[in-house]
């Protein structure tokens, strides 16, 4: 059976596609995939399997969907991490989908596969952190003799980083003190290039990604969506600024070094 | 030249990691971060400004992002996200903010300035690659 050529489907039917586009689409919010993507990706699945009179409407944290014959739906996302496995996955899916290749209770049952879909292993992203700091300390201008110590920061500010993902600390907070950490122990840490290492270390926490994608948003005309990452980034970069501020000040004044 | 590089690649390597990128798109990532920074830094050395270098080395990169978006059969996200990693005012933000905090208002204005005109720069590289239309059995790929 094809499922695009089917009509307006019986009611049972409409609330089992209504609740696969509202999962597909908070699933692809939650992970990071940006706010156009989610869009298209809801339309092609509603209106693969007959949906009428579709409406969607996605914003970075929150998404309406409305479809003939259904209720209204919408769903709140105040969290998203990125996670572009399952974005790749649910891309996928939909392109099957669109295809008239996958049946829609199978269809349910694959995106519940996708959602469990585990994140790179923890020693993986431990290597990753460390790894990905000390190549931004030496692109930043740093020299070879602070790799180790950049390593060695990376890898502690990731053990943090999970700790504060485990305790539920809030976003804000976590950034201030991972910064606050990068940069105390670069100051204890015998660094030749100080600055370079720190601004290595701290491109995990940084929202580069967050704002040049906020200015995406609004050249695709999605105004409130491009505001919203932008207020983002703008507060995580303050966080930031002031949890190494901080550090800095403290150390100058107890230690006496001056910093710029 | 060659060192700045690998270290990039391996830089975008890491992220493609921490952002849970599909392993099989691991190098692709790399080798667009790498890429996009070399041409960065050949335009930095030919004189260009941060900005400029910053448009001209996001053409080439969303390009091959969307090579391996087709290839792969993977959305471009997936290499997009990593593969401007070196290039995003990362950085730059983060100064503009210290400078806030610490009162130098100088420095603050032209930090500020500069990383919000390297995000629309690569911005606009971005949708303009993007939006040049591809052959019609290409089309769904990504």
């Amino acid at each position: 059976m094809n499922p695009r050529q089917l009509e307006t489907p019986p009611p049972a039917a409409g609330e089992e596609l209504m609740n696969l586009v509202m999962r597909a689409g908070k699933l692809l919010l939650e992970n990071g995939a940006e706010v156009f993507r989610v869009q298209q990706t809801m339309d092609i699945i509603a209106r693969s399997y007959g949906g009428q009179d579709v409406n969607i409407y996605v914003l970075t944290n929150g998404l309406y969907c409305s479809m003939e014959g259904q209720r209204t739906r919408v769903a709140y996302v105040p969290e998203a991490t990125t996670h572009l496995g399952r974005v790749a996955e649910i891309n996928d899916l939909s392109r099957r989908i669109a295809a008239g290749k996958v049946p829609l209770a199978e269809a349910g049952t694959r995106l519940e596969e996708i959602a469990a879909l585990p994140p790179t292993p923890a020693w993986g992203q431990v290597a990753a952190c460390a790894g990905g700091s000390a190549c931004f300390a030496i692109l930043f201008g740093g020299v070879w003799a602070d790799v180790g110590w950049a390593l060695l920061i990376g890898v502690l500010l990731q053990l943090f980083l999970f700790g504060a993902a485990r305790l539920r600390l809030n976003k804000i907070f976590t950034k201030l003190v991972g910064a606050g950490l990068v940069a105390a122990l670069a100051v204890a840490l015998p660094c030749r290039g100080m600055d370079q290492v720190i601004i290595g270390c701290l491109m995990p926490l940084t929202p580069g990604i967050a704002l040049t994608m906020s200015i995406r948003d609004f050249i695709n005309g999605d105004y409130l969506s491009g505001t919203i990452r932008l207020i983002d980034a703008l507060l995580i970069a303050g966080s930031i600024a002031c949890g190494v501020g901080l550090v800095l000040v403290g150390a100058g004044s107890l230690l006496g070094v001056v910093f710029p | 030249m060659l060192r700045q590089l690998l270290i990039s690649a391996g830089g975008t390597w890491a992220f493609a990691i921490l952002f849970h990128a599909p392993r099989r798109s691991w190098w692709a990532g790399a080798v667009t971060g790498g890429v996009g920074w070399l041409v960065y830094c050949l335009c930095v050395a030919a004189g260009a400004s941060t900005v400029t270098a910053s448009l001209i080395a996001v053409l080439p990169l969303t390009v091959l992002c969307r090579v391996f978006a087709i290839g792969l059969r993977m959305p471009i996200t997936v290499f997009l996200f990593s593969g401007i990693f070196p290039l995003v005012p990362g950085a730059a933000i983060y100064y503009t903010a210290y400078y806030f905090i610490r009162g130098n208002n100088e420095l603050f204005v032209h930090k500020g300035a500069e990383a919000i005109k390297i995000a629309v720069a690569m911005a606009l590289g971005i949708a303009f690659v993007l939006s040049i239309p591809l052959p019609r059995r290409h089309r769904k790929s990504e």
